[in-house]
C-alpha cells in the first residue's frame, strides 16, 4: 500500500504543488494545505474504482481539500524535512543566474494573480493551464462543458487584467 | 497576453514542484499517515467523544444501581442507552457521507459538505438545548434522591414545577444561543464561505 501510494504521488505530486500555491499565501499555510492533501488522498485511493482516470480522481480530492482548508492560527511544528524556501524567492543556494531568479519571479506573479481569483475560478484556470480539456475539467468540477467554456474566457481576462496591473504581460 | 507565454510560464513552474517533492518523498508516508484535521473529521471526532462519554455514563451508573429509586434508574439508563442507539446511527451515517465526500467532483462534494455541516449545526441545536434542561432536572433529582434517601415526594408538588419548568426554560434560551455562537465563530465562516462557491458553480 505503502509503495502503492508513494508510486501514485511520484506521477502527480505536480498536480498537489500547483494547487498548492494556488490556494495559499504564505510557507505555512502551504505546508497544512498539503499536509492536509496527502492524508485525504491516503484515506481516499483504496476507494478509487478505477472509474474515471487517476487524475481526475487526484484532482477532484486535492481540489475539494483546498477548497474547504481551513487556515490554522498558529504554525504547526511537527512537519519533517520540510523547509521554507519552496514557496519564497530568493533561492539561497547561490546556484541562481538572472534568468532563472527572473523566470521564478514571474512564476510567482501568476501565483499571486491567481491566488487573487475566487476560488472556484482558480480551480477552474489551474485545470486549463494542466493542459485538460472541456470534458475533463468538466467531469472534475461538476459543471457541463459550455459552462466551462464560459468560465475559461471570463477568468482568463480577469487574469490577464490582473497581470497587466503588475505589469507582466506582453500585450 | 497571449496564451502561449502563460502556459509556457506553466510549464516552467515543475521545477520548484520537483525541488519541493524531492525534499517531500522520504516523508510522504509518514506525513499521509498522520491525523485528519479537517473541519469534518473534527466534527467526527466530536460526535465519537459524545458516543464515548454516553457509554461510560451507561456503564458508571451501573455501579450505583441500589443507592437510586429502581424506576428512576432504569428511567436513567433506558434514557442513555436511547441516545447512544440515536447517536450510533447517526453517527455511521455521518461516517459513510464524509468519506465520500473528496472523491466526488467539485459541485457534489461542495453540496454535501454543506448538508453535513447543516445536519450537524441542526443536531447540535437540538442536543443544547434539549439535553441542557434534561440534564440538569434530571441531575438534580437523582441528587435530590440520594440525599434524601430515595424520599421524592418533592417533586410531586405542581409549586415545584411552576418555578422549575420556566426557569429550565429560561436557561435552554441563552444555551440556544451560545449555541449558535459557537458553531458560527468555528464552522460558519467556512459554511458562507462554500455556500457562495457552490452558488457561483451553479449559475
Amino acid at each position: 500500500m505503502k509503495r502503492e501510494f508513494q508510486h501514485i504521488i511520484d506521477q502527480h505530486y505536480g498536480i498537489l504543488y500547483k494547487i498548492g500555491r494556488a490556494y495559499t499565501q504564505d510557507q505555512a499555510d502551504f505546508d497544512d494545505l498539503h499536509q492536509e492533501m496527502l492524508i485525504q488522498l491516503w484515506q481516499s485511493y483504496t476507494r478509487f474504482k478505477g472509474n474515471s482516470k487517476l487524475s481526475t480522481f487526484i484532482y477532484r480530492v486535492a481540489l475539494n481539500t483546498a477548497l474547504t482548508h481551513q487556515r490554522k492560527a498558529k504554525r504547526r511544528v511537527d512537519r519533517p524535512g520540510i523547509e521554507d524556501h519552496f514557496y519564497h524567492l530568493p533561492d539561497n543556494s547561490g546556484s541562481e543566474t538572472e534568468a532563472t531568479r527572473q523566470r521564478e519571479e514571474q512564476i510567482n506573479l501568476l501565483y499571486e494573480c491567481i491566488n487573487e481569483l475566487k476560488k472556484e475560478d482558480r480551480a477552474v484556470i489551474l485545470l486549463h493551464l494542466e493542459g485538460n480539456a472541456y470534458e475533463e475539467m468538466a467531469d472534475i468540477l461538476g459543471i457541463t462543458v459550455n459552462n466551462i467554456g464560459v468560465r475559461l474566457l471570463r477568468v482568463k481576462k480577469r487574469l490577464q487584467k490582473s497581470l497587466i496591473a503588475k505589469g507582466y504581460a506582453r500585450v | 497576453m497571449q496564451e502561449f507565454d502563460l502556459q509556457e510560464l506553466w510549464g516552467q513552474a515543475d521545477d520548484r514542484a520537483e525541488a519541493w517533492y524531492d525534499r517531500l518523498r522520504p516523508d510522504l508516508v509518514a506525513i499521509a499517515r498522520q491525523k485528519n484535521d479537517s473541519i469534518l473529521q473534527r466534527i467526527r471526532r466530536l460526535v465519537q467523544g459524545e458516543l464515548l462519554f454516553s457509554a461510560v455514563a451507561f456503564v458508571g451508573l451501573l455501579f450505583y444501581w441500589q443507592d437510586f429509586h429502581l424506576l428512576l434508574f432504569l428511567l436513567l439508563e433506558l434514557t442513555i442507552l436511547l441516545v447512544m442507539v440515536i447517536s450510533y446511527r447517526h453517527y455511521l451515517q455521518f461516517s459513510k457521507e464524509i468519506e465520500a465526500v473528496p472523491a466526488m467532483n467539485i459541485v457534489a462534494s461542495t453540496e454535501a459538505y454543506l448538508n453535513i455541516l447543516r445536519g450537524y449545526k441542526k443536531r447540535l441545536v437540538r442536543l443544547s438545548i434539549l439535553l441542557m434542561p434534561v440534564g440538569l432536572i434530571v441531575g438534580f433529582m437523582a441528587g435530590f434522591g440520594l440525599g434524601s434517601e430515595n424520599d421524592y415526594s418533592a417533586f410531586l408538588s405542581l409549586k415545584f414545577w411552576l418555578i422549575t419548568i420556566p426557569a429550565l426554560a429560561a436557561i435552554a434560551v441563552p444555551t440556544y444561543y451560545f449555541t449558535l455562537w459557537y458553531y458560527r465563530f468555528f464552522i460558519g465562516s467556512k459554511e458562507k464561505e462554500l455556500a457562495e462557491v457552490l452558488e457561483r458553480l451553479q449559475e
